[in-house]
Order: C-alpha cells, then sequence, then structure tokens
C-alpha cells in the first residue's frame, strides 16, 4: 500500500537513466580529449576516466538531484558504480586520437 | 621509448577521412533503418475488441487500488463475466486454415523479417567497410595508442607491417576502425538524438521496443489460444483485493496539514 501512495513510474525512471547515460557519454568524451592532449599514457589514463567519471557524477548529484539519489533513480547507490564502463569506448576513441594528433604529428 | 615520425599526409588522408566516413555510415544506417521499417499491421475490429478486454483486465487488476471499493466490485463483476462468457472473442473464421505449425504462421514470418532486415543493416556496412580499410589503408602505421597492449594483438593491429620490435603502441588503421566501431556510440548520441539505430544501443532498443509493441499490436505469440488467456484472465481479476487507497484518505490529509 505504501509503494502505492508514493507510485514508481516506469517512464520517469527510463527518462531519468536516459538523461544520465547522455551527460555521462558527453562529459567522458570531452575528458578524453583533454587526456590526449595532457598527454596522459597508460594507466594514469584508467585513473584519470575514473576520476572523471567520479566527478562528473558528483556534479550531477550536487547540482541536479541536490543531494538526493533515492527520489531520482532507482535503486539509489547503483547509480554511482552500476554503469561505469559505458563511456570507456569513447573515452579511449578521443584520448587516441588527441593524443596521436598532438604529440605523434606534427 | 621509440619515436617515430609520421608524415601529417597521413592524418589529413587516412585518420580523419576513415572516422568521417564511419560517422556518415551511421547516420545513413539509422536513417535507412527508419525508412526500411514496415508499417505497423491493420487489425480487425474484432482482434482488436479481444485485445483491448485483455489489457483492459491487466490494467485493472495493477490499479484497482486507486478506485473507491464498490467501483471496484462492479468492475470485477463485469470483466470476470466478460472474459468468460467469451461474448468478446472474435468469430471462429471457417475458411482460415488451422494452423498446425506455429512457425509458418503469418506474423511469426514478418517479425523474423524485421529483426533479419536490422541485422542486415548491421552487418552488411560493416563488413564493406573492413574490406574496404584492408584494401586501401593497409601497409602503414598511423596511429600510437596511449596504452599498451600485449604481444598477441601484434597480428591483429599491426596487420600490414610486419616487424619484430615495433612497440605494440604503434598500430595501423584496422586498429583505428575498431577503436572507432565502439568509440562513436557518443557522437551518434549528440547527431542523432539518444535513440538512434546507429549505434550497438538499438539491439537493446530492439529487445524492448519489440516488447512494447508486441503488447499492443498483437497478442504474444499468435499461436495461443485467446480463449485460454481470456479465463486464466478472469481467474486472476477475481483474486484482485478489496484494498483502495481511498479508505483512509480523510485521516492521511489532515496529517498531513495539522
Amino acid at each position: 500500500m505504501e509503494k502505492n501512495i508514493q507510485p514508481f513510474v516506469t517512464e520517469s525512471a527510463v527518462h531519468n537513466e536516459r538523461v544520465v547515460s547522455f551527460i555521462r557519454n558527453m562529459t567522458l568524451s570531452v575528458f578524453g580529449c583533454s587526456a590526449g592532449i595532457l598527454g596522459i599514457t597508460s594507466y594514469h589514463g584508467v585513473l584519470f576516466y575514473l576520476f572523471s567519471y567520479l566527478f562528473v557524477s558528483f556534479l550531477i548529484f550536487m547540482m541536479k538531484m541536490g543531494g538526493n539519489v533515492r527520489e531520482y533513480y532507482q535503486p539509489g547507490p547503483n547509480f554511482w558504480y552500476a554503469k561505469v564502463l559505458e563511456g570507456a569506448p569513447s573515452f579511449v576513441l578521443f584520448w587516441t586520437l588527441f593524443y596521436s594528433l598532438v604529440y605523434v604529428y606534427e | 621509448m621509440q619515436q617515430l615520425l609520421l608524415d601529417p599526409a597521413l592524418r589529413n588522408w587516412v585518420l580523419l577521412p576513415i572516422m568521417f566516413v564511419m560517422i556518415l555510415i551511421g547516420v545513413l544506417r539509422h536513417n535507412a533503418t527508419i525508412l526500411l521499417q514496415s508499417s505497423p499491421k491493420r487489425l480487425t475490429k474484432e482482434e482488436i475488441r479481444e485485445q483491448r478486454l485483455l489489457q483492459r483486465a491487466f490494467s485493472f487488476r495493477n490499479n484497482a487500488c486507486f478506485l473507491l471499493p464498490d467501483s471496484i466490485e462492479k468492475r470485477k463483476d463485469f470483466l470476470v463475466d466478460a472474459l468468460r462468457s467469451g461474448k468478446y472473442l472474435k468469430p471462429a473464421d471457417p475458411n482460415a486454415p488451422k494452423n498446425l505449425n506455429p512457425m509458418m504462421d503469418d506474423k511469426t514470418l514478418e517479425n523474423l523479417m524485421e529483426s533479419m532486415k536490422g541485422n542486415m543493416l548491421m552487418v552488411v556496412p560493416q563488413t564493406i567497410i573492413m574490406t574496404w580499410i584492408n584494401e586501401f589503408f593497409s601497409g602503414f602505421i598511423i596511429l600510437k595508442l596511449p596504452f599498451p597492449l600485449t604481444y598477441q594483438f601484434k597480428s591483429i593491429f599491426q596487420s600490414g607491417v610486419a616487424t619484430q620490435d615495433l612497440s605494440i603502441q604503434w598500430v595501423s588503421s584496422i586498429s583505428w576502425y575498431f577503436l572507432n566501431l565502439f568509440g562513436l556510440k557518443s557522437v551518434y548520441a549528440l547527431l542523432l538524438g539518444e535513440n538512434n539505430m546507429a549505434s550497438n544501443a538499438e539491439n537493446e532498443m530492439g529487445m524492448a521496443g519489440f516488447s512494447l509493441t508486441a503488447a499492443t499490436s498483437q497478442t504474444i505469440q499468435p499461436g495461443q489460444d485467446i480463449a485460454k488467456l481470456m479465463r486464466l484472465e478472469s481467474e486472476n481479476v477475481q483474486i484482485v483485493g478489496k484494498n483502495s487507497l481511498l479508505e483512509d484518505v480523510e485521516s492521511r490529509i489532515l496529517k498531513q496539514f495539522f
């Protein structure tokens, strides 16, 4: 009965998830460009990826959710670690591209 | 650390064109998928009626708690009667052949065609581009990966250049193709909106969209007996409880304000 007083609307949950996923993809690609320009190599790159992922998630957490994950995303803690590898291919693509453009070519 | 100097012409004529072509082919594939989708099938009035009754029973079961208690009773009686009596069933067509083989049914064939079209649209451009790259862009190094890999990848990634000492970080254009294949999803999301048909997310979208359209436009397996489904549904409707959210609503509202 409690669940029906504040019902879980599937459409909103899907929409929220899509927005978060879109933000993450875009920003992680841009962070990939910056990683390439800065000349980061090998495992520093993985650390940079994790750092930028947490940074973006933290910004979404503070600015868009106002510190309350459970209202916008079900189940709550999944927001931080469930889709870590989603933006990884784009990150690697842009990282490689800009690293080569800046450091390998003239 | 090995330092190779690469000609800027390689960047202008190989690196950027391959990326550009792959982006364009992705956009093309998205548009082609949309254009090739067949329009939804027309159902007859009787077929729609029986499906709508089933959907009505389903949503009644899910949302009964929002109604008043005697409203629940009335709807329950009506639905159970309608589902059991078969008033809404499609009249049996004497001309329709008995489908002994559920695989050859019309509707399943159409679903198969749709999924096959989707698969072909994914596979064919990938094959074409891979052949094109192997034909024209082999035999030289164009890229340095910022991260090292193991030796097994040497044969794949340095396909045209067979040297012993070259570190694995220097790769040829086929690896650039693979990087683009997996990494352009965010670019497609930017150009085409989120539900685009060009990224591999279409596979999951295909499944989800499939089940949604299947629920609304046709029943799940066309071979199943609608009458049997209705009987099952009538039993489910009978056990809908009498809990209504509106029972204590006055005290809850008062509690909110006082």
